[in-house]
């Protein structure tokens, strides 16, 4: 019966797809865009242009047009046209749990009540955009000189997202959402820096009674002055958390791991992908310390909306945001022993220290461990990929979703319960199930339809086998 | 030791000594030395769509393009993916004559920088006025004047009218 339901689910989701299939070669390359008026001839060049305008917007003098998606360059040169852009959303419709957030247990923690209330976090990088509405500043410093600590680069306002996204209505949420969030600009616009800014950031941190400083960030040599830098602020009590760098080999045999993350006295955190496996990037060597998700990781941007990055920049404040949460539970904590704590209770899935430290930091299991609840089981873990036939989509053209399920010895999984959601860009959320087949897959189809709009579609995709679970999340645009 | 093996001793040591500062320690401290004037990085915003989607669709490769448009060359270039931040590509010294030259600057991070651990695609596009129309092809040199690529002109302005 429970069979005959998920087939029966997964039929009722395809369907719509079948119909509207046959729409969309009446409407195909069409695409809807948002044009600028200079003056009167604008009107005539989009007549020309077989373009039909849906709306007017009188106040900025534009007008969003639906026209043939060849006739969009030719438009753009025409007279009376100020400018044509895509009317493409990229902002999330609904928050999203990105994947790393969820792989680190951290909404768990969040349903216990605690989500890094007043800890206060440094974030040594790029700066943050200080009026993302996903974001709080409560203050930074500017270390290179440029006069405000606000993003010029992008990379540090999604390091921010991923440790402290507020937890609301729009967007992501990040690991610990209710951190006190510090922008501390060490790097400039082209994402690079000096030792001595990053000391600058260092002793800004200790003047400030910082409780943690994320840096994701490295170099290839080592500073005696940066590691008396770090020194010091573990011995103030500031837990270090730095990226172990993006230097890794695909054997993962090479001692590659970055300074400042290399140093005793900060924790160098690695990157997995959503399939728990090493990153390609990802440094190795005797000195790495935790696994975090990193790669294809979906968070705030310096634009004020949302996208994806790779690197162990990105792993690096998953760590920073567990290691927050757990200060939060228990704020008498020190730094050294979070620092134990998630060391203890990281899942080590791979028991290679090498490649991949001491597992995968777990804030489920680290917030047990503090309230002394009941020891908390290794989770068997199932590894979920989401595939797509294409990496975007226009409007009326078939997604094809295939979820792939292996085991922890990366072993394809049949029979595994899977439950699939998909966001569209206008918040309608579409959900499908269905086993895996011998191959460990199973197969989702959905037609894009001008309803659900143009934008950002997120899957989410669960599995489930005996007590092993495991999910993933993709995100592909539709133009 | 004789006076001649001294001047040997002496000429072998200066010529090391110039070896390292011109052709070693450029590259060891982060890429060429890029002296003439360089061109304005256009924002994207100020990209036409036809090149900003040359540089985007193909970003993890590097390549490099040029585009005519209403008396206008844009010339762009692609760095491919790399490991971090701190990459950057510049282009300078414009100068059309039949076809159009510019040199290109690949700025790479020195080995003390800190940089961005995050996976990065640089970029650049810049515009160089050609009122007479667009010249043949666009070669794009090193600082040391080597023939990078040589690549024909996309007229868009003929795409428009195709159109």
């Amino acid at each position: 019966m429970r069979k005959l339901l998920a087939a029966l689910l997964a039929v009722l989701l395809v369907l719509p797809l079948t119909v509207l299939g046959h729409a969309a070669a009446a409407e195909d390359e069409h695409v809807s865009v948002i044009i600028g008026l200079s003056d009167a001839g604008g009107r005539s060049a989009i007549a020309l242009a077989k373009g039909k305008i849906e709306r007017e917007f009188d106040f900025i003098n534009a007008v969003q047009v639906k026209l043939p998606k060849r006739a969009v360059e030719r438009l753009a040169r025409a007279q009376g046209i100020e400018y044509v852009e895509p009317d493409c959303e990229a902002r999330a419709a609904a928050q999203t749990i990105p994947w790393g957030v969820e792989r680190v247990r951290a909404p768990q923690v969040h349903s216990a009540g605690y989500k890094g209330n007043a800890v206060k976090v440094a974030i040594l990088d790029t700066g943050i955009r200080l009026n993302h509405p996903d974001l709080t500043v409560y203050g930074g410093y500017d270390a290179t000189g440029t006069g405000s600590y606000n993003d010029d680069n992008g990379h540090g306002t999604h390091v921010a997202g991923t440790v402290a996204a507020l937890d609301n209505t729009v967007g992501v949420l990040g690991v610990a959402p209710a951190v006190r969030l510090y922008s501390v600009k060490v790097l400039d616009r082209n994402g690079n820096g000096t030792y001595s800014d990053i000391i600058a950031g260092i002793q800004w941190a200790i003047n400030n009674n910082m409780d943690i400083i994320n840096m994701s960030l490295g170099g290839s040599t080592g500073s005696t002055a940066l590691q008396n830098a770090c020194n010091a602020a573990y011995n103030a009590g500031i837990l270090l958390v730095a990226a172990a760098g993006n230097s890794g080999t695909a054997s993962g045999s090479t001692e590659c791991i970055n300074y400042p993350a290399r140093y005793s006295s900060v924790i160098a955190v690695g990157s997995i992908t959503s399939s728990n496996t090493r990153s390609s990037f990802s440094s190795t060597g005797s000195t790495l310390e935790l696994m975090a998700p990193g790669s294809n990781i979906y968070s705030t941007t310096y634009n004020g909306g949302y996208g994806t990055m790779s690197g162990t920049s990105m792993a690096c404040p998953h760590v920073t945001g567990v290691a927050a949460l757990i200060k939060s539970v228990k704020p008498s904590l020190t730094n050294v022993q979070i620092r134990n704590i998630l060391n203890a209770t990281a899942n080590d899935m791979w028991h290679d220290p090498w490649r991949y430290g001491n597992g995968l930091v777990d804030a489920w299991a680290a917030y047990q461990y503090v309230t002394g609840g009941s020891p908390d089981p290794q989770p068997q873990t199932l590894n979920v990929s989401i595939s797509t036939n294409y990496s975007y989509y226009y409007l009326y053209e078939t997604m094809r979703m295939t979820v792939t399920v292996r085991d922890h010895n990366n072993a394809l999984v049949s029979g595994a319960q899977v439950n699939l959601k998909l966001t569209t860009a206008s918040g309608r959320v579409l959900q499908g199930s269905g086993s895996t087949n011998s191959s460990g897959t199973i197969t989702f189809t959905y037609t894009t339809t001008a309803a659900d709009g143009r934008g950002i579609y997120t899957i989410e995709a669960t599995a489930t086998k005996g007590s092993a679970t495991g999910s993933a999340t993709k995100t592909v645009p539709v133009y | 030791m004789t006076r001649t093996k001294k001047i040997i001793l002496i000429v072998v040591l200066a010529a090391v000594v110039l070896a390292v500062a011109t052709v070693i320690l450029p590259s060891v401290l982060g890429g060429e030395t890029f002296t003439v004037a360089e061109l304005e990085r256009l924002a994207d915003k100020d990209i036409p769509a036809a090149v900003y989607l040359w540089l985007e669709e193909n970003k993890h490769s590097e390549g490099f393009g040029a585009f005519y448009s209403q008396g206008w060359v844009y010339l762009a270039v692609r760095m491919g993916q790399r490991p971090t931040g701190g990459y950057s590509v510049h282009l300078g010294d414009a100068q059309a004559n039949g076809d159009i030259t510019v040199k290109v600057h690949y700025k790479t991070p020195k080995p003390w920088d800190m940089v961005t651990q995050v996976i990065t695609y640089p970029r650049t596009a810049v515009k160089v006025e050609c009122p007479e129309g667009p010249p043949r092809a666009a070669i794009f040199l090193s600082v040391k004047d080597a023939v990078l690529a040589k690549v024909d002109i996309i007229n868009l302005d003929d795409a428009e009218k195709a159109e």
